[in-house]
């Protein structure tokens, strides 16, 4: 493979691990705008840990994982009872605080960035990401998907089913942490180089836009809504600046058309329907 | 190709919306703290500040410095709060009408900005007389909400999920990069038609295109207040606040109302953006993102859906940025201003001046 595409591909299996941090929130109706602050966490802690005490790089990316999954269940145990619009801002503002400490503390190289030993290739990151989409497909197919659902559409219908709404809540805002502390583990070993200020805002709302714009309903939407966001910019480099307004038109025709993203369930249902005929 | 950075950092940009339509009743807000804590909290940061700041002036006493003096820094630092924070106030307000009357966060209102900003460059360079000029780039201002309202709420309205968040940041994506087709990824320098001489009251300095800004930016607000107390508009708008159907049912014309919602919303962010131009002599394509950032913050800090709220919370927020900046550092702003956003939406989500409720009784 040419470096050129090369680079494409780890930074579209990155993006698709990232995608599905933000689906599982979205899956129970949260709308997470702070993926990049776990991402971040993940990345430096992997860091960290490689510099300290220079472990085989499987522990440093489980490490990274950890430590995210730890952020990310502090986080959803303090705003566990915010509700909707509180919630996102609230992920917000823990993201923008992350960003903001990491680039102020001088340990981690402040705002000149981090050096991250160990470096892990492709491969490595196809094998995390397809764990990923196994793990999420696998997840969606038993009750606990069942439950997901069941909250986004009615979060008091299924309370009254005996679903415990919070922890459910909770449950899926921690996994998706952890699937954002991975890819952060991997980019920072891949590109062995780490930046507070890349783990922005505009990652986060990229993370929900590659799940809203591929389709909250199925699990197939992520993937398709990631790899659609970080490919057709690339396949549309000729287009130089226009091509940014193409995927701002894009995005609002698609809306208007395709309300609950490229991929729903009726789509998928007709696919099969045709497929078995 | 650029690294991975670029690929992430080259495009959107966002805010964000509630999840859906919550109940009629207001947003849900479970207030499990009694507003006292609110007080306590607000009370504790207000210490942090004296503290930072007395702090400050015992150093600056053994250095020799007489106290005089130091009350004279500290008011200026005040007056450059109350200057900055009069932008966010303008923001924090256009972001409030639409979550307080529609529920619906608009991610476009930094486009709105920038373009109030850039546009009124666009025509002084022109050659416009400069009332020509701001009328001009308002009016466009205004027409671009009025067409994000159609791809936007129209839509909301028959679907409960998360449409609006994302054409209006495609809107987003798509007035910033026009305005980096038009006017290049640089910043511009903004020129001004105001004399950039400064006033002094005794020791104290106040730039007159900041004074200006101030008192037009509370003009606008107390003038859209008072014009939506008494109007039929203004009691449209707080009965779609209420219940939109039941405001339907009653006669009112909903699509024209929410229509009229986002116009103002649409001036008073290009307001914002004309006054930073003017404030700060240049405008940039990505003049919206940080403002509207701490737009948002203020709005939740005055208490979301709160028009007085938006305005205490701009200034609040624009001291607090201003005071760390001078006794802190200015790398300090962000966290400082955002680990007071975190700490107020997890104890405090009401705000300091109530809910949506106590905004529809007020207006």
């Amino acid at each position: 493979m040419s470096g050129y595409s090369s680079q494409i591909a780890a930074h579209l299996l990155i993006s698709v691990i990232i995608a599905y941090a933000a689906y599982l929130p979205l899956a129970t109706g949260q709308l997470n705008l702070g993926v990049a602050s776990y991402v971040a966490i993940g990345a430096y802690a992997s860091a960290i840990v490689s510099v300290k005490f220079a472990l085989p790089i499987l522990l440093c990316i489980i490490s990274g994982t950890a430590c995210a999954t730890v952020a990310a269940f502090l986080v959803a145990v303090t705003i566990a009872r915010m509700d909707g619009i509180y919630f996102s801002l609230a992920t917000f503002a823990f993201a923008e605080v992350v960003a903001a400490a990491l680039i102020n503390s001088v340990a981690v190289g402040g705002a000149s960035g981090f050096a991250v030993p160990g470096y892990i290739g492709l491969y490595s990151i196809a094998a995390a990401a397809i764990l990923v989409i196994v793990l999420v497909a696998y997840l969606m197919s038993t009750r606990l998907g069942l439950v997901f659902t069941a909250v986004r559409n009615d979060e008091r219908a299924a309370a009254i089913f005996g679903v415990e709404v919070p922890s459910v809540k909770m449950l899926s805002l921690v996994l998706g942490g952890a699937f954002a502390g991975l890819a952060g583990s991997l980019y920072g070993h891949h590109y062995s180089y780490i930046e507070a200020q890349n783990f922005n805002f505009l990652l986060s709302s990229n993370a929900v836009l590659f799940v809203l714009l591929g389709g909250a309903q199925t699990w197939w939407g992520p993937l398709l809504g990631a790899s659609a966001i970080t490919l057709l910019p690339e396949l549309m480099r000729a287009g130089g600046e226009w091509r940014y307004i193409g995927f701002g038109t894009t995005m609002v025709i698609l809306m208007v058309c395709r309300p609950e993203g490229l991929l729903t369930r009726s789509v998928i249902r007709r696919l099969r329907l045709s497929a078995a005929r | 190709m650029g690294g991975p950075r670029d690929v992430w950092q080259e495009d959107i940009y966002s805010w964000l919306r509630p999840k859906g339509r919550q109940s009629d009743a207001g947003l849900e807000v479970k207030r499990p703290i009694p507003v006292e804590f609110c007080e306590v909290a607000l009370s504790l940061e207000i210490k942090l500040m004296e503290l930072t700041v007395s702090r400050e002036l015992s150093m600056r006493r053994r250095s020799g410095q007489s106290v005089t003096e130091d009350l004279v820094v500290v008011a200026q630092q005040v007056i450059n709060g109350l200057m900055l924070g009069s932008i966010y106030v303008l923001v924090a307000v256009a972001f409030t009408l639409t979550i307080g009357m529609l529920n619906f966060l608009n991610f476009s209102i930094p486009g709105l900005f920038m373009l109030g900003g850039v546009l009124s460059y666009a025509f002084l360079r022109a050659g416009f007389h400069w009332s020509i000029a701001f009328g001009l780039a308002l009016l466009v201002s205004a027409a671009c909400s009025l067409l994000i309202e159609r791809f936007t709420y129209r839509w909301l309205r028959q679907s409960s999920h998360h449409i609006p968040l994302v054409s209006s940041l495609g809107f987003l994506i798509l007035l910033e990069n026009s305005a980096i087709i038009g006017f290049g990824s640089e910043a511009i320098r903004y020129p001004s038609p105001l004399p950039t001489a400064d006033l002094h009251f005794g020791r104290l300095l106040v730039s007159v295109p900041q004074l200006l800004g101030l008192a037009v930016a509370l003009t606008s607000v107390v003038v859209m207040h008072s014009t939506l107390k008494r109007s039929k508009l203004g009691r449209g708008i707080r009965s779609i606040a209420e219940n939109s159907r039941t405001a339907e049912m009653l006669g009112v014309d909903v699509g024209k109302t929410v229509s009229s919602i986002y116009i103002i919303g649409g001036l008073l962010a290009s307001i914002g953006g004309i006054l930073f131009g003017l404030s700060y002599l240049q405008v940039s394509w990505n003049m919206g993102q940080e403002v509207a950032a701490k737009g948002l913050s203020a709005m939740v800090l005055g208490g979301m859906g709160n028009v007085w709220g938006a305005v205490v919370g701009g200034f609040i927020v624009g001291l607090i940025e201003v005071l760390a900046i001078a006794y802190i550092s200015s790398d300090a702003v962000n966290a400082v201003v955002y680990s007071t956003l975190l700490a107020l939406l997890v104890w405090c989500p009401g705000g300091l001046l109530g809910n949506r409720t106590s905004m529809i009784e007020r207006m």
